[in-house]
């Protein structure tokens, strides 16, 4: 039995959309293609167990982060802020002890969600897109 | 089905831990991995010893929790599944199942056993013997 | 009746009651709510979108969960979806069908006020969700799609694959991680809530025990929301998560809150099939399965034996040799009959002697038809995960030979008594949720639990906990060295040195199990008053016997998961007693709540509106006695009528 609270740690530093209770449009007023929901939707399927880490040799919690960043980024609800969001997520996943990664693809054997690590590449887009409007 | 279990025992994230050996026999091969640790368990408690400590929680594969590093792969050898969803009958009778808490300098172990001095040996009754 | 029992339903016409309400009741201005604390037991939907709604407003809210994290509460693993009401198919869905086919589905034994209000902020919460970027599934022109659901003849339940509830709960999650970066809420993950603090009959705190360290901690707020969920698991077998516990409502009860009907509890038709002695859970079958699932078992004895024997597969039983019973008795709704409808139906045909397995406790769920219509990607796309989780367990691939299902206990309509503000009987004392009693009568419908968690905890309580704390402005924080703090926290830690004196000789889930036999038993899907009396009678023996017997090893001052099952089974060893009192006193028959000796001749259930047209509300009283009350349920808007899923 390990602590994962670095996991939540790491969602809060902006793993959300900034919306408070009440007050947002339609469900249906912003469509979404099809392919885009069901992309986000399999990056969401997540859930946090840790498997992803535990199998690195390099301890990354990429996977892990990329998930979220991803199904965020997917969204045009989640798009408006995703470039802070990455950088804030990534930013508290390296304050945090976590490894950085080498791309050996553990992860994504491991994953028992099947998550895939084409994930990590729009992690690495979103986060370089951030950095480079800095 | 009978397994010997090489579990990883640990106190905290402070303390050496060390590998224990236990055996187990008449495990059906529809039972799973934690209901297996179940009985382990049930076992320990009734022999006065310690039992294993691990997270679980949904057991149907959804919530997370459960956290085992099993024969050298998280959540053990079958794929596109949590520990709680692994089944007994992915292994072979007789085998010899090394199990671990995650590994890694961004989860510290809370504990894998538990610290105190072993009770006193006791019997269990048979499950339905009362009542 | 209590004085208590005042359910503080507003005046006025149904579609106009919530809206008056909310113009009279009171509110805190942003500089007030800044003094005043909250405390949030619990943080699955319920309890998680109402701690961050809260922290959103201003007041400093506390919240805590017995896992490692909030997200891993049970709320993530709701499969099929939820409903609301936007008539997106165009189908002729309204407020009013919603709320008409909810009372309808709880065999009109659920308050009318509170039920139409919860179909009207169904709404909000689909708009709520898509922006947090809940990935709802869509239709290609990139709108919100939905499917069917039993109880309903109209497609309102919005769905994310087989994986909704942990979406919504991903996304309560999310706003909660906000509040909490911003500091607007404090989260005390790993802490389990062992007794409610009361001073001058009010609510003012909590007695927490720190499950890593065994550190009991006291925590003082003005309010304190229970938002922990059913106590299903009192069954021992059941869908409910491991840890699930009533423990927090019951210490609720023995506080002073009144129980509501805590002998409604809902068995799911389609959960896989108990295999052996060994289980520890049950595993659901979405219910959206039967939007394509067609439910069957054999006509002739003979195939029977031939599946037993494993002589045959059920594929090869020909169109003709199936009788898909649930078409056949309820030709308007077919497969997609409420959920006690279908649990008794499939019980009866396993009675019968028409039970495909070993243990003749199974029924055969269908999906060769729809893969024929369809194709295998349709059914993959809607169900894959379900097929998968199906097949893992299982090991038998559902696409080519039909699953097997049985029912299992799911969820529990009782729950704490509140009125319409969601306050039970103890002032300052919110419950929230599966945690309350309110909304589902005798049966919930299915994709209407979500439904209610995120309604409660987003829309209704951030409104109506204002206007009880708008008289507490002027309230300083309570001291937690007061001496209620003081005898709780004593109490507390006796109960836990008698546990560990006992040194008995089984562990919890000993009893835990022997207690969900006698439950299954007597106290699930079909009840009579001898069975219910033995219950009773049992349950206390047992009772006894734990607290003479139970091994709890180790100690309380760290990580002992023993202790947590021990505390938690002894308090379920206190609520099935109840649970049975009060499915003894109801003598009628009504939802998931069947009383053999009260049904039609065709075994459909028989409600006895002239004796128990109310709520029981049970009361705890000295020596661990129990009284009942009655709250009348009073239908001005809605004819009663006898439940007809048949035409």
């Amino acid at each position: 039995m390990v602590n994962r609270g670095a996991f939540d740690k790491i969602l809060q530093a902006g793993g959300f959309v900034s919306v408070n209770t009440g007050g947002v449009p339609d469900g249906n007023a912003i469509p979404v293609a099809k392919e885009k929901a069901d992309e986000s939707m399999d990056a969401a399927s997540c859930i946090g167990c840790g498997a992803c880490v535990a199998t690195c040799k390099n301890s990354s919690a990429m996977l892990f982060v990329a998930s979220r960043v991803s199904s965020l980024a997917l969204l045009p609800q989640g798009k408006v802020e995703a470039a802070r969001r990455a950088k804030a997520m990534v930013a508290k996943m390296d304050e945090l002890g976590f490894g950085s990664c080498t791309n050996t693809q553990a992860c994504e054997a491991e994953c028992p969600k099947g998550i895939s690590i084409t994930h990590i590449a729009r992690l690495n887009r979103e986060y370089l897109c951030a950095k480079l409007k800095d | 089905m009978d397994f010997t279990l090489k579990i990883w025992r640990q106190a905290n994230a402070k303390a050496k831990g060390k590998f224990e050996i236990y055996k187990i026999s008449n495990i059906s091969p529809d039972t799973s991995f934690l209901e297996m640790m179940d009985i382990l368990n049930d076992k320990l408690v009734c022999e006065g010893r310690d039992p294993v400590a691990f997270d679980h929680d949904c057991r149907e594969g959804i919530c997370g929790m459960c956290s085992l590093y099993i024969n050298g792969h998280a959540h053990g050898p079958d794929s596109d599944i949590t520990t709680c969803q692994l089944h007994m009958r992915k292994f072979k009778n007789g085998e010899t199942i090394t199990v671990e808490p995650w590994r890694s300098r961004g989860f510290p172990v809370i504990k894998t056993w538990w610290l105190t001095a072993a009770l006193s040996t006791r019997f269990c009754k048979p499950e339905g013997s009362f009542l | 009746m209590s004085e208590k029992l005042n359910a503080k339903i507003p005046e006025g016409p149904l579609m106009e009651k919530w809206t008056r309400h909310k113009a009279a009741i009171r509110v805190v201005n942003p500089a007030n709510k800044l003094k005043l604390d909250i405390i949030v037991v619990g943080t699955g939907l319920g309890g998680a979108s109402a701690a961050a709604s809260l922290g959103e407003l201003g007041y400093n809210v506390k919240v805590f969960c017995i896992s490692d994290s909030p997200r891993r509460a049970h709320s993530v693993a709701a499969q099929g979806g939820i409903n609301a009401v936007k008539n997106y198919p165009n189908d002729n869905d309204s407020i009013y069908r919603l709320f008409h086919d909810t009372i309808k589905g709880g065999d009109y034994r659920s308050r009318e006020a509170n039920v139409y209000r919860l179909a009207e902020v169904s709404n909000l919460i689909i708009d709520q969700c898509v922006a947090q970027g809940v990935p709802f599934a869509r239709d290609y022109g990139g709108l919100l799609d939905n499917r069917s659901f039993g109880g309903a003849q109209v497609s309102r339940t919005f769905y994310a694959r087989g994986q909704t509830g942990q979406q919504l709960l991903l996304g309560a999650y999310a706003s909660l991680n906000r509040a909490i970066s911003k500091g607007q809420v404090k989260s005390y993950p790993r802490h389990e809530m062992l007794d409610l603090i009361l001073i001058d009959g009010h609510a003012n705190g909590i007695i927490t025990r720190n499950l890593v360290t065994g550190e009991i901690e006291r925590h003082s707020a003005h309010a304190v929301v229970i938002a922990t969920g059913g106590y299903g698991n009192v069954f021992f077998l059941s869908t409910n998560a491991m840890n699930s516990n009533g423990s927090a409502v019951w210490q609720c009860y023995k506080k002073g809150a009144f129980f509501g009907n805590p002998g409604f509890e809902q068995i799911h038709p389609s959960c896989i099939p108990i295999s052996g002695d060994q289980q520890s859970k049950l595993t659901l079958m979405s219910e959206s399965l039967r939007n394509d699932g067609r439910v069957w078992v054999p006509k002739k004895k003979e195939d029977i034996e031939k599946l037993r024997n494993k002589q045959i597969k059920a594929s090869q039983i020909p169109e003709e040799g199936r009788d898909y019973y649930l078409e056949r008795r309820y030709p308007a709704f077919g497969n997609l009959v409420p959920r006690d409808v279908a649990s008794r139906a499939a019980k009866e045909r396993c009675d019968a002697g028409y039970g495909v397995n070993e243990t003749g406790l199974a029924v055969f769920l269908d999906f060769s038809t729809a893969i024929q219509h369809l194709g295998k990607h349709v059914i993959e796309e809607r169900y894959g995960n379900l097929f998968q989780m199906y097949e893992k367990i299982v090991d038998v691939n559902p696409y080519n030979e039909p699953m097997m299902i049985y029912p299992a206990i799911h969820y529990t309509m009782g729950g704490l008594w509140v009125d319409y503000n969601l306050q039970t009987t103890i002032p300052g004392l919110y419950a929230i949720g599966e945690a309350n009693f309110s909304d589902h009568g005798g049966n919930r419908l299915g994709a209407s639990a979500l439904m209610q968690g995120l309604a409660d905890g987003y829309f209704i309580l951030p409104y109506t906990i204002g206007d009880y704390l708008a008289g507490k402005i002027q309230e300083k924080k309570t001291d937690t060295n007061h001496p209620a703090f003081e005898k709780a926290e004593k109490k507390i830690n006796e109960k836990i040195a008698k546990l560990f004196a006992i040194k008995g000789i089984e562990p919890a889930d000993y009893y835990h199990r022997l207690l969900g036999k006698i439950m299954w038993n007597y106290v699930g899907m079909s009840r009579n008053e001898a069975g219910l009396k033995k219950a009773i009678e049992d349950i206390r023996v047992l009772r006894d016997e734990f607290w003479k017997n139970v091994c709890v090893p180790g100690e309380n001052n760290e990580f002992n998961q023993e202790l947590e099952k021990a505390l938690r089974v002894a308090d379920f060893l206190e609520i099935s007693e109840l649970m049975a009192m009060d499915a003894l006193n109801r003598k009628e028959s009504c939802g998931g709540h069947f009383r053999e000796e009260m049904q039609t001749e065709d075994g459909e259930t028989k409600r006895d509106d002239q004796n128990f047209s109310y709520v029981s509300c049970w009361e705890h009283k000295d020596n661990d006695t129990h009284e009942m009350h009655k709250e009348p349920l009073n239908y001005e808007f809605v004819k009663l009528a006898t439940r007809n899923y048949k035409d």
